[in-house]
Order: C-alpha cells, then structure tokens, then sequence
C-alpha cells in the first residue's frame, strides 16, 4: 500500500513571481492536514503540484517513494484524487452521472459500471448526504448542493488520497461539520487528507495537523494548537489569535 | 430512452434514407431488385451510390466532430469551422483547383484539404501554447478562420478568369454532385480513421464536463486527449471537405437534435451524432436534387439557410435556460 504523499524542497513561479519556496510537506495514511495561511499564500499552487496538475520548478512529489511523473495516469488517479475550488460542472446532468465519474479511473473503457463501482457511488452519495439529490440535474443545484456532489464524485473514486481546495467555502454550518466528518472519516479509514481552510476554528477542530503558509513560504507546522499559537501565524494572517479550550475541543478568535 | 435504442433506431432510419436515396433520382430505380439493362447498374452503382455513400460519410464525419468539438470546447454552440479546421480545408482545396494542380493527378484536390486541415491544427496550436485553455483554443480558431478566409478571399481576388473563380466559389458552396467512387475511396480512409480516434476520446469528453483539473485528476494526460480530439477531427474533416466543400452548420444542428433523446453525456452523443449527421445529409441532398430546377442547388446552400436561423434559435435558447 502507498504510504505517503510527499513533496520536498518545491519551488514556483509564475513567470516571474515566485509563488512558492523551498516548501516540503508530508501526507501519511490516517491523518487529516489542514492547509492554512492567508489569502495568496500559495495553498492552492501547492495543492496543484501535488496532484500532478503543475510540475514545480524546483524539488519532487513522490507518491510511496516513486516520483508523480513516474506514475500512470491511470494509477495516479486511483491514489490520488483532488476537488477544485468552485470546480464547474458544464453540462446539465445527473447528480447520478456525475458521480459515477469518479469510476473512470477502476475500468477501461470498453467496461459497464459494474457492481463495485454501483456500490461506491452510492456509498460516496451517502457519505455527503446527497442521496436525495441523485435524480437532479447538476446545473440545477445550489452552490452548496453542487459542491457536496462533486465531493460525493471523489469520494467514488475510493482514492487513498485526497486533497480538497476549500470544500466547505460554500457550504451552510451543518454541512460544513458534514463534510469534515466526511473528511475525517475518510483519515479514519487509514486514507490521507490534506485540505485547504479558512476557518481557523475547523481547522482546529478536524485536523490533526496544521500547516501555514505565508507568501511561498512554510511558516509553521505540528499540531493544530501550536501552531494556531505560533506568533508568526499570527504575524502571516495580520491578526491575534487566541486560542482557548473549551468543552470538547479548541476555539479559535481572532481580531 | 437507451442509447443503444436510440443507435438502433438511427440506423434504420439511416438504412431507409440510404434505399430511398438510391432510388430517387430523374426515375426511380429499385435498387434491390436485380435489372437487365445496362444504364440502370450504372446509374444506381456509378452515379447514386457514390453520391449517397459521401453523404453518410461526410454526415457522420460532420455530425460526430459537432457533438466531438462541443464536449472538448463545452460548449453547444461549437462545430468544426469553429477551430478552423473547415475553412483551412476548403483553403487547401481552393488553392490546388486555382493553381491546376487540380488536373495534374486525380487525389490533388482531397491532399489540399486534407492538408490545409492538417496545417489549421498546428496553426492553433501554435498560437494557443501547447498547453492552452479550451479558451484559447477557441480564440486560436477564430483567428485562423479570419486570416484564412481572407487568404480564400485573396485567391478569388487575383484568380486568372472568371471561369477559374467561378469554378472556386461553386466548390466552396459544397455539393455531392458529380462525384465519383474514386472519391470515396481516396477521403474515405482518412474519414474513417481520423472518426475512429475520436469515438476513443467519448470518455475524456464525460470527464471534462467536471472541467479540465478533474479530469487531469481523472487520469486523462489533457494534451494527448486534446491532440487526439483536434488531430481525429482535421483529419477526418479535412478529408470531407475537401470531396465535398463546405457543408455548415451539420456539427451545430445535430447533436442538439439528439441531446433530447440521450441526454448531455458527451460520450453517448458520438455515435448517435455521427448516425444522425448522415441520415440529415442522406435526406438533404435528396431535398436538393428533388426541389432543384434546371440549376442544381448546392447542398452546402441548403444547409446554410437552414442552419443559420437554427444557430440563431440555439444562441437565445441558450441565454434563456439551463446552460
């Protein structure tokens, strides 16, 4: 089994802008990392190259040992599966359609969906609470709706991975704790989640493990509540953070 | 309905157009009796099959690269003069007829376009990036069409004599009159095979309805689908334009014709939009043929009054709904 997803000493640019510098990050089995920092930190940039979609200037994603570009396709996206920020959806089809093409990556093309791959979809549509969407037309959703599905499309794949770009952005509170079970439960299940965040007080709630970005850079990283108390978070957001315990688990205020 | 339904359907319908067509003409022929005479066998197996056999090719070629073009580019007002592709062909083919090279071997003329389309593809390419957007891609194309409609425009400009020109614009008005079953036998190849590598890319096309990131995440490389895609559809429409000129607006019409029957799976649409692209052009050029005077319509003609309006209907239906 493929351990983990790993990226060491990464380096960006957009043409000439660096975006990111000398960042090393490591996913295992089990964990759920959020990925935090301020607006343009390079959370998203970061995300990309490590699943595959940009190739960095500088440094190497490794998969369980073997470097991304080495993967097959086929086999990359069986591991490793990545949600967009806002990712669209083009054409008015069926939630049930949509989903099902998380499957692409378990059969070739000559195959009918099989009863796996039945059973995985109905599986990821029950895990996002989207069972009831199953027969809507896509473009007909909410913002919200829509983005539970395309969560719900990931989730079909049965990836070991998952690197999600800020899947509770559009979401109503109880869905957004929703999503994180869904998340957390898919670490629990011995899979990886990495997860870009804004809200500090999730972060601190569902993760394991915080990273921080600020202008290309690692800032800080470890357990959620050293790092949401680090001075130099504070210093990349422009903000004080105060972190208190309080029943169950860490609250988070800034001002 | 199933797809499948639906394919059976379109096939029938395509086999009757198909018989009809062979039969209808200056005087109908029954063409699966068995006759005596002579003219008969010709003209049935000589004039009308050949006719009828480069309408269902370059139908289904049209067809199959609309419905192919609106899932790469994700949008249902695509069709393959949008990258360029039919006007580089008719370019390719214009300039052989107009330098006579026409008349100095008999496959000159399907080469010109072929390889007009050929050059429109490495043209967009070359100024969309090798890694460009589906947007890029789009205003690569339009680029294209205008600075090679206005090198079609420059060969009318300095033809040589009237008769030349004239012989130029008619061809670019696009017909299957007079072509014989060498015609088919040249385009046909390349028509098949550049169809072939589109049908491959049906479930690239479902995966990009989620957007270009996820189906690279899917496990598609997106610059050899791409390549596939754009390089299946200039070969195969290079090949029909250049046998039959420009026929428009077929790619537009006919996958939206069938999206009520099949859904929006840009898969499912290949082939049913290649069975119907051929059963339209079967029974169009029938229409031309039987509602022509002592002038033969042009077939390209037809569709374009036709299309237009049609193209017109799609763009306020779709600012209206769903899309």
């Amino acid at each position: 089994m493929v351990s983990e997803l790993r990226a060491d000493g990464i380096g960006f640019r957009y043409r000439d802008v660096p975006v990111l510098r000398d960042v090393s990050i490591a996913l295992g089995r089990g964990e759920t990392v959020g990925l935090i920092g301020p607006n343009g930190a390079g959370k998203t940039t970061l995300l990309k190259i490590l699943a595959g979609l940009l190739s960095p200037g500088a440094g190497e994603v490794s998969l369980g040992g073997a470097p991304l570009p080495d993967l097959h396709e086929n086999q990359r996206a069986r591991l490793l599966a990545y949600l967009p920020q806002g990712a669209p959806a083009h054409w008015p089809l069926s939630v049930e359609r949509v989903v099902e093409l998380g499957r692409i990556p378990h059969r070739a093309w000559w195959q009918p969906l099989a009863e796996a791959d039945q059973a995985a979809v109905d599986k990821a549509l029950a895990a996002t609470d989207a069972e009831r969407l199953r027969g809507r037309i896509v473009t007909t959703l909410s913002g919200g709706e829509r983005a539970r599905v395309l969560l719900a499309r990931v989730f079909a794949t049965e990836p070991g991975f998952i690197l999600a770009d800020e899947p509770v952005a559009s979401l109503d509170p109880f869905h957004q704790l929703q999503v994180m079970d869904t998340l957390r439960a898919h670490a629990c299940a011995n899979g990886g989640v990495l997860v870009v965040m804004h809200d500090l007080n999730l972060a601190a709630r569902y993760c394991d493990r915080l990273v921080a970005l600020d202008r290309g850079q690692l800032v800080c990283e470890g357990p959620p509540r050293e790092v949401l108390e680090d001075p130099a978070l504070a210093a990349a957001y422009s903000v004080r953070i105060d972190v208190v315990e309080e029943g169950d688990g860490l609250w988070v205020r800034y001002r | 309905m199933k797809t499948t339904a639906v394919m059976a359907m379109l096939l029938l319908v395509l086999l009757a157009a198909s018989l009809l067509a062979l039969a209808h003409g200056e005087v109908w022929l029954n063409p699966l009796a068995t006759g005596e005479e002579r003219w008969r066998d010709t003209v049935l197996w000589e004039i009308r099959l050949p006719r009828v056999m480069l309408a269902i090719l370059v139908g289904g070629v049209l067809g199959l690269s609309g419905a192919a073009l609106q899932g790469l580019l994700r949008n249902p007002l695509a069709d393959p003069s949008i990258v360029g592709v039919s006007a580089c062909a008719a370019l390719g083919a214009v300039i052989v007829l107009y330098s006579g090279l026409a008349s100095l071997a008999w496959f000159s003329l399907p080469l010109g376009g072929m390889l007009g389309a050929g050059l429109s593809v490495v043209l967009v390419y070359l100024l969309a990036g090798s890694r460009s957007s589906v947007f890029s891609l789009i205003l690569a194309g339009m680029a294209v069409n205008a600075f090679v409609g206005a090198l079609i425009a420059l060969v009318l400009n300095v033809a040589s004599n009237p008769f030349a020109m004239s012989e130029i614009v008619y061809w670019l008005l696009g017909s299957f009159a007079n072509r014989s079953l060498q015609d088919v036998m040249i385009a046909g190849p390349f028509m098949l095979a550049g169809s072939l590598a589109v049908l491959t890319a049906g479930r690239y096309l479902d995966a990009l309805s989620l957007g270009e990131e996820t189906a690279t995440t899917l496990g598609f490389d997106p610059q050899r689908w791409r390549w596939i895609v754009v390089g299946g559809v200039a070969a195969s429409v290079g090949a029909a334009v250049s046998v039959s000129g420009n026929i428009g607006f077929v790619g537009l019409v006919v996958p939206h014709l069938l999206r009520p029957l099949v859904g929006h799976e840009p898969r499912r649409l290949l082939w049913v939009s290649a069975l119907g692209g051929a059963i339209l052009l079967v029974l169009a050029d029938m229409l031309v043929q039987a509602i022509s005077g002592r002038v033969e319509l042009k077939l390209g003609v037809i569709t374009a009054l036709i299309g237009g309006p049609f193209f017109l209907y799609i763009i306020m239906r779709t600012r209206s709904s769903e899309w």
